[in-house]
């Protein structure tokens, strides 16, 4: 275990690294592109390691998919209208149950937007494509959970076999500061095997595989979405993750996810010192959302705050998950496309309070 | 020799009869390659990734494993999976929508990067599984359901030429040829080769393969075969880049 | 019984099925344009897998007084089917009220097995026999369009032969347009009474080997599509149509053992491996 001090691109690099990751595809896009310098840099000097800079993000999200029918361990990293393109390719691997991962780093938008930051791709990430949004998504907090999560996002690609994302932002990912770098083994994590689908060399000789994504009748395909549907629920309970503080004894809590999670948990700090009964609930799962999890923190409570850099993407996530109590009131903070720190939310809660008295 | 089988040994012999039209081109094109892969004995080595259109009725029509891919997009599949896995053949087949619209980017760049691959592209001069729209290969004045006039140049430029634009920026360790699917020795042939480069490690190869499709052009048997012998003399059958040592 | 069908209540559900290109939605639009033509509310929807020919298609149609909104339903009041395959897609819409309508010269026994207890009202048609004999096989699904006339009657025959030979105007087959005709009222007046016989064919192989001292020439039926090309291509003029049907419904062709060469192209270019060709030591 080593601390280090690098960027979040670099981060994620690593991480994908430790969790034995052969193979990346992409098309270069602020902030992602130096995760792939890093990558192609290590390629260089490991022969067992690929990278494919292909012709735009359409073409790095099917071959990533040509890499994982190969069991080959494969991802991408993209953002904004990166990501945009790469839906066709997820939509596929939500259709066949395909382990890809990608690392989504959100920069502002609509259109090509501004090239750093946002949490503007909740939507897209989570629900994008001609599907259901059956993928799981996790939303990181800062350069350590990158590379928790960069690890772990293999292991849950490969192990459950639905789309896998960790959504990140430009902040965290040009950010450079310091990280523990571990290998999986020093924290018994063990790395899940990847299986070829095609190709298999313990297939016995006479079968062959063909796979579909097409089918002809409303009724096949009804069938097909409904066993996926059932898998996803089966594994909720072991993909779901959270992060409450303070919440129990609080009057208000802030509901928050990624980077401005982050800055809502120092604000929760800030507040307790002045005895400002105050909690965070953070789904770090955006998809599975912890939903039973987040409706019991509402127990009791006088209010809700809902932060985030969009115009309400989060927001409509969660409140379209919670069964919140009649006299329960709701804020948002809704600020698009630029970043919110512990005072500004702070202040937010202060001035909730002041309204409610 | 005939082929001692009237079906190819790596041809699905119980999804027989396959789901192509009566008279399709595509379905002599695809028995022909499973005859290549008989001839090769690859059967257990190779994917064969299907575009979306009329190739996707492909999907399970060979016992090699296969894969169907988005609308385009079967040639990233197919670099994916061979720079994986190079030891493997990885055949990508598609038609004139696949390789030469909606996915000309994938064609042209992985030519130009010569990924090892071979894909196989259908010219039948239409969009067949839609009901006949005007293709990039819509020949000047050809009736079409988008183009009810014929395809004029000024509205819709020139038919596209596919190996002819590929060929300058392919390598000389490429392979790219056009054939015709009534051709049945001459496109084996050129089957074999385009599949030997990539398995001698040489380089891309891509075949286009002239093709009938009677129940757009609503023709019948004979004038399929006039429609794609006239086809044959804007899109001349050749080979445009054989690198050095290429067996067959 | 037959006014039973006439007259139901919410109008007229009526759901037909067959191969791909036989010709099942060219009859349930022909139907529908008369329908609005005659000032009906009408309602067709086609429902078909991806393939442009073969596999199962088939046709919502629907005919009432009232405004139709939905374009699909849960039971029908006739069921058509033209194929053995297609049964399969129509054996949900079945009750005991449903009148079931079938190609008794296309159809096996071994299919009707499936639904042998879910109809009680059964009109059988010889609609493939009669064509292949009289007219063609192009025409078998006009047989069956005349025959559902009897189930319509605010629909007339001259109101449908006049909406088809609308569509066929531009078809460069004038003599079609006349076959389609005569097709539609054989199948008009044979429909005047169900005759609740449910039998079909029994299955049959109708493979053909012919062979001489040199060679053998054999076909399969269950792959064949009548494409015509091995047909077209023989260099010795040995190959032609014969009477014999495939699985399409279409027909197989046949060699002249004593012109066939057995040079073997008809078996290289059959795009269905329909044909295979031996040459005898």
């Amino acid at each position: 275990m080593t601390k280090e001090l690098i960027t979040g691109n670099e981060v994620l690099a690593k991480g994908a690294l430790a969790a034995g990751a052969l193979m990346m595809t992409g098309y270069p896009i602020t902030p992602t592109t130096e995760m792939m310098m890093y990558w192609a840099q290590n390629c260089a000097k490991n022969p067992d390691l690929k990278f494919l800079q292909t012709e735009d993000e359409m073409s790095a999200g099917f071959a990533m998919i040509g890499a994982i029918l190969a069991g080959t361990r494969a991802f991408s990293a993209s953002a904004g209208p990166g990501n945009v393109l790469m839906q066709d390719a997820f939509s596929m691997a939500e259709n066949m149950r395909l382990p890809t991962v990608a690392f989504i780093m959100q920069r502002g938008g609509p259109s090509t937007g501004t090239v750093i930051y946002s949490q503007q791709e909740v939507n897209l990430t989570c629900f994008g494509g001609n599907g259901e949004g059956l993928r799981i998504v996790y939303s990181t907090s800062g350069l350590q959970d990158l590379y928790d999560y960069a690890i772990k996002s293999f292991n849950t690609a490969w192990k459950y076999r639905f789309p896998t994302f960790v959504l990140g932002d430009g902040y965290q990912s040009k950010m450079l500061s310091d990280v523990e770098i571990y290998d999986p083994k020093e924290k018994n994590i063990e790395i899940i095997d990847a299986h070829p689908y095609l190709l298999n060399p313990n297939k016995t000789v006479d079968t062959y595989i063909n796979l579909r994504n097409t089918y002809n009748l409303e009724s096949e395909l009804h069938e097909v979405l409904l066993n996926h549907k059932k898998a996803f629920r089966d594994i909720m309970p072991e993909v779901i993750e959270y992060e409450d503080i303070h919440t129990l004894d609080a009057d208000i809590v802030i509901f928050a996810h990624g980077i401005v999670a982050a800055a809502a948990k120092d604000a929760v700090e800030m507040l307790r010192a002045k005895n400002i009964k105050v909690g965070l609930f953070r789904p770090i799962t955006l998809s599975p959302f912890p939903r039973d999890s987040a409706c019991q923190v509402l127990k009791n409570k006088k209010a809700i705050l809902i932060a985030e850099s969009s115009l309400g993407q989060f927001s409509r996530l969660v409140l379209s998950n919670l069964y919140c109590p009649e006299n329960l009131r709701i804020y948002e903070m809704l600020e698009p496309a630029v970043g919110i720190n512990s005072n500004e939310i702070s202040q937010k809660v202060e001035e909730i309070l002041k309204e409610m008295v | 020799m005939i082929p001692e089988n009237n079906i190819p040994k790596s041809w699905k012999k119980e999804e027989l009869p396959h789901k192509f039209c009566p008279g399709c081109g595509q379905s002599e094109a695809l028995k022909i390659l499973g005859y290549a892969i008989d001839e090769l004995g690859i059967q257990n080595k190779t994917i064969y990734a299907s575009d979306i259109g009329c190739s996707l009725l492909s999907w399970n029509m060979f016992d090699v494993d296969t894969i169907q891919t988005h609308h385009g997009r079967a040639t990233p599949v197919a670099v994916g999976f061979k720079h994986a896995k190079p030891e493997a053949v990885v055949l990508a087949f598609m038609g004139d929508g696949g390789g030469y619209a909606i996915g000309a980017q994938h064609l042209i760049n992985a030519c130009m990067r010569d990924d090892k691959i071979t894909i196989i592209l259908i010219n039948n001069a239409n969009y067949a599984m839609t009901g006949g729209q005007m293709a990039p290969t819509t020949l000047l004045e050809q009736i079409t359901a988008t183009t009810p006039q014929g395809r004029k140049l000024a509205d819709f430029g020139l038919p596209l030429h596919g190996p002819e634009m590929l060929s300058p920026i392919a390598s000389d360790n490429a392979y790219i040829a056009r054939s015709i699917s009534n051709d049945f020795w001459g496109l084996l042939t050129t089957f074999k080769k385009a599949i030997n480069n990539q398995i001698e490690g040489r380089g891309f190869s891509f075949v286009e393969v002239l093709s009938m499709c009677p129940v757009n052009w609503k023709t019948d048997a004979q004038e399929s075969i006039n429609f794609v012998e006239k086809m044959a003399e804007i899109y001349p059958v050749k080979e445009f880049k054989i690198p050095e040592g290429l067996k067959c | 019984m037959l006014s039973e069908a006439k007259s139901a209540p919410s109008g007229m559900k009526i759901l037909i099925s067959g191969e791909g290109g036989q010709g099942v939605q060219i009859i349930s639009e022909v139907i529908a344009k008369t329908a609005h033509k005659i000032g009906k509310n009408t309602s067709y929807m086609p429902q078909f897998g991806v393939e442009q020919r073969g596999g199962a298609s088939v046709a919502f149609l629907q005919i009432a007084d009232k405004k139709i909104i939905y374009p699909k339903f849960s039971k029908a009041n006739i069921v058509l089917v033209m194929s053995n395959r297609s049964i399969d897609a129509v054996k949900q819409y079945l009750n005991q009220e449903t009148l079931f309508i079938f190609d008794s010269t296309n159809i096996d026994n071994e299919h009707l097995n499936q639904i042998r207890n879910e109809v009680t009202k059964v009109l059988n048609i010889n609609a493939r026999e009669w064509a292949l004999k009289n007219l063609s096989t192009k025409v078998t699904n006009m047989i069956f369009l005349g025959a559902l006339l009897q189930y319509l009657p605010d629909i007339k025959v001259e109101d449908i032969k006049n909406v088809l030979s609308d569509k066929l105007i531009n078809s460069k087959n004038a003599e079609l347009i006349d076959m389609d005709f005569r097709a539609i009222d054989y199948g008009y007046n044979i429909a005047r009474e169900e005759n609740n016989n449910l039998n079909g064919q029994e299955t049959k192989e109708i493979e053909n080997i012919s062979q001489d001292d040199n060679k053998t020439w054999q076909r399969y039926p269950k792959f064949c599509k009548s494409c015509e090309l091995c047909i077209v291509r023989c260099p010795v003029k040995a190959l032609s149509f014969s009477n014999e049907l495939n699985y399409l419904g279409t027909q197989l062709p046949q060699i002249d053992i004593n012109k066939c060469t057995a040079c073997g192209l008809c078996q290289l270019i059959c795009p269905d491996g329909a044909i295979k060709v031996t040459k005898k030591n």
